[in-house]
């Protein structure tokens, strides 16, 4: 445990401008427009978002799991000093299940319904690890107690429509932590589960994290979920990163008003009863026609002139480099620096 | 302890070893427990008494088709001197002797043999050109499918008994002419189902996941996709069969089959005269049918069954 910390700051990934843009018959639809973002190993990163926010497409553009046609993707995507973006089929497929991994959205879709469970985890030992089928066997039965299965043998030998949606999702991060990944990238990984269920996976994925010295990237539409689980916050709107920062700093400072209307639209307990949830009004832009300027601009209610021509740059906060936002107005600024901030809303 | 789990196990050599303090230990993680498996078996459409009525003369037709020459059957192309053309029913001949005076019943059984070959081996060029087009299409996509699309739709297009009649007539009419034309011809209807249930199948979660784990195209093909798609294609195999021997009993009617003995050459040869020879017209012409109908029963129903979109995933 001596080397840890030296451990703990080696670079895992860094992002840098990564754009993904898909070839629509109405247009270029950017997904991902420019995002940059670093991941120290044993890191957990959450990346905040609504719908058709970029959020799923952004992980799957680190993986490199994109279907080819129709799509193109710039910027880097450094993973331990080697780049993805343009890396062989044959390098990323090397490099996915032994080094990156994915654990997906839906557990009653992301399993194949043909196979047994316990061959689906074997098939990836044996793919990657040359494990002979013997040793293959048990280890996936091994992950399946890790995973926290009860009477793994008997689940091994089930297909994945005799398991619940727990379960199944329990067995796709087996899966995904067969060989050992450095980095986990969770796409909404409770999102179809019962909420009792989705606190028990989200603590399976913090204690396989921490046991591993795994990172994370935790993708998520519930601010609620990451709040104490991750590290870091990026918070995305229209393909863009809008704002970032150390999560604790992020709760306490919000800064950009996107981020302010995600969090009063999560219900609380602390509330009153009857209290008046707050949706965010309008739905997200078309990422093929986006708007001039900032791109929250017509549903934010602070919005001014100046949001609907320019587009904000991602900037540090005063004396605070680690919290970047993307907004003219923040939010909790004082009136001093910036007089035109108050908004025309009560 | 935990710690230096951690650092035991935080590289990527976690697989082979057993992790003790975590797992089933803990009674938080075990309150999503599903029923055992057997209680959640999902539930299918049962066969019916029918369908292994059917299965029971397919049997029946398969084992006299196989062993028609170890079994005491009369030389289907002999003439029986001592009975004579046209005879009826009797102990030695029991379904008479048709207008050459040929054993009928023994026709009836090579008949089926020539039914069968024809039937199973077109199916198995039909299954194996169609169903390895069809999901390459659906995987690639692309150029490659779009051409190859067009080229099986033009197929689909092309009036398939009058290709069949004309390129027979061109090459000969030996059996393996018959099951490579017949199959061929089947070609484009098994690749555009294949196609089909590749297509909905590939967009599919786990095709993704499997990708993810780092599967070549191949294995996701083979591994991920085909079993996937096995089960509808089983049930398009056996209407397949079913449709071959039809044809082929059509083609011999028009007299462009084989030359030996054929359900489709009895029904021809007894020709115009259906008030004489009703015994030998209604013979193979039931066999037909019966045929026909249990490769089309059996087939649906294990559509039914095994027919992803109808059973609950």
């Amino acid at each position: 445990m001596t080397e840890a910390p030296a451990i703990e700051d080696r670079m895992l990934l860094e992002v840098t401008d990564l754009r993904t843009v898909f070839s629509t018959p109405r247009g270029p639809l950017f997904a991902v427009d420019g995002v940059s973002l670093s991941l120290h190993q044993g890191e957990t990163l959450g990346v905040v978002g609504e719908s058709g926010s970029g959020k799923t497409v952004l992980s799957r553009s680190i993986m490199g799991l994109l279907p080819g046609r129709n799509t193109t993707l710039e910027g880097s995507v450094r993973f331990d000093g080697q780049e993805l973006v343009g890396a062989s089929e044959a390098t990323l497929r090397s490099m996915w299940g032994p080094r990156i991994a994915m654990v997906f959205q839906d557990p009653m879709t992301s399993l194949n319904p043909v196979h047994k469970v316990g061959r689906q985890i074997a098939e990836t030992l044996r793919l990657h690890l040359k494990l002979s089928k013997k040793v293959a066997n048990k280890s996936a039965i091994t992950l399946l107690t890790q995973v926290g299965i009860p009477s793994p043998e008997l689940r091994a030998k089930a297909y994945p429509v005799q398991l619940s949606g727990g379960m199944r999702q329990r067995v796709m991060i087996a899966i995904a932590l067969a060989c050992g990944p450095e980095l986990l990238l969770a796409d909404e990984p409770t999102t179809g589960l019962d909420v009792t269920i989705q606190a028990q996976i989200l603590d399976l994925l913090a204690e396989m994290q921490r046991m591993r010295r795994m990172a994370m990237i935790f993708v998520t539409h519930d601010l609620g979920i990451v709040a104490t689980r991750t590290d870091r916050i990026i918070v995305m709107y229209a393909g863009k990163v809008v704002e970032t920062a150390p999560t604790r700093r992020l709760f306490a400072n919000v800064r950009m008003p996107y981020t302010e209307a995600l969090l009063h639209s999560t219900p609380r307990m602390a509330d009153p009863s009857h209290t008046r949830l707050q949706a965010i009004e309008g739905r997200p832009p078309d990422l093929v026609h986006r708007p001039s300027g900032c791109s929250f601009s017509p549903r934010c209610p602070y919005a001014m002139d100046r949001c609907r021509e320019e587009s904000p740059p991602l900037v540090a906060d005063p004396g605070e480099p680690d919290h970047l936002y993307a907004c003219w107005y923040p939010r909790g600024v004082s009136k001093v620096s910036l007089p035109a901030r108050e908004p025309s809303v009560a | 302890m935990r710690d230096e789990l951690a650092a035991a196990y935080g590289g990527r050599s976690s697989v082979d070893v057993a992790l003790p303090t975590n797992g089933v230990g803990e009674p938080d993680l075990l309150s999503d427990l599903a029923p055992a498996p057997e209680e959640l078996a999902p539930r299918r459409a049962k066969f019916g008494v029918f369908f292994w009525i059917c299965i029971g003369w397919l049997g029946i037709l398969a084992f006299f088709a196989i062993f028609a020459n170890l079994l005491p059957f009369q030389d289907p192309n002999n003439f029986d001197f001592t009975i004579g053309r046209d005879a009826s029913i009797s102990w030695h001949h029991l379904l008479g002797t048709d207008q050459d005076g040929r054993d009928v019943l023994s026709r009836l059984v090579y008949g089926a043999r020539t039914s069968l070959i024809i039937g199973i081996f077109g199916t198995a060029i039909a299954m194996g050109v169609g169903g390895t087009l069809g999901m390459l299409s659906a995987y690639v996509r692309g150029r490659f499918d779009g051409a190859l699309s067009f080229f099986m739709y033009c197929g689909l297009a092309f009036p398939g008994i009058i290709a069949v009649i004309a390129i027979l007539d061109f090459w000969g009419r030996t059996e393996w002419h018959i099951i490579l034309v017949l199959g061929l011809a089947s070609v484009p209807l098994i690749f555009r189902l294949v196609r089909a249930a590749t297509l909905a199948t590939a967009t599919k979660e786990y095709i993704t996941a499997a990708k993810s784990q780092g599967a070549t195209s191949f294995r996701v093909l083979f591994h991920d996709v085909f079993p996937n798609v096995a089960p509808a294609l089983l049930a398009y195999t056996i209407f397949t069969l079913g449709g071959i021997i039809a044809v082929e009993g059509a083609i011999a009617f028009l007299g462009l089959s084989v030359t030996g003995p054929s359900w489709g050459n009895m029904i021809s040869d007894a020709g115009g005269d259906v008030s004489v020879r009703m015994a030998f017209i209604l013979a193979p012409a039931i066999a037909l049918f019966l045929t026909l109908i249990s490769l089309n029963y059996v087939g649906e129903r294990i559509r039914v069954r095994y027919d992803p979109g109808e059973v609950k995933l």
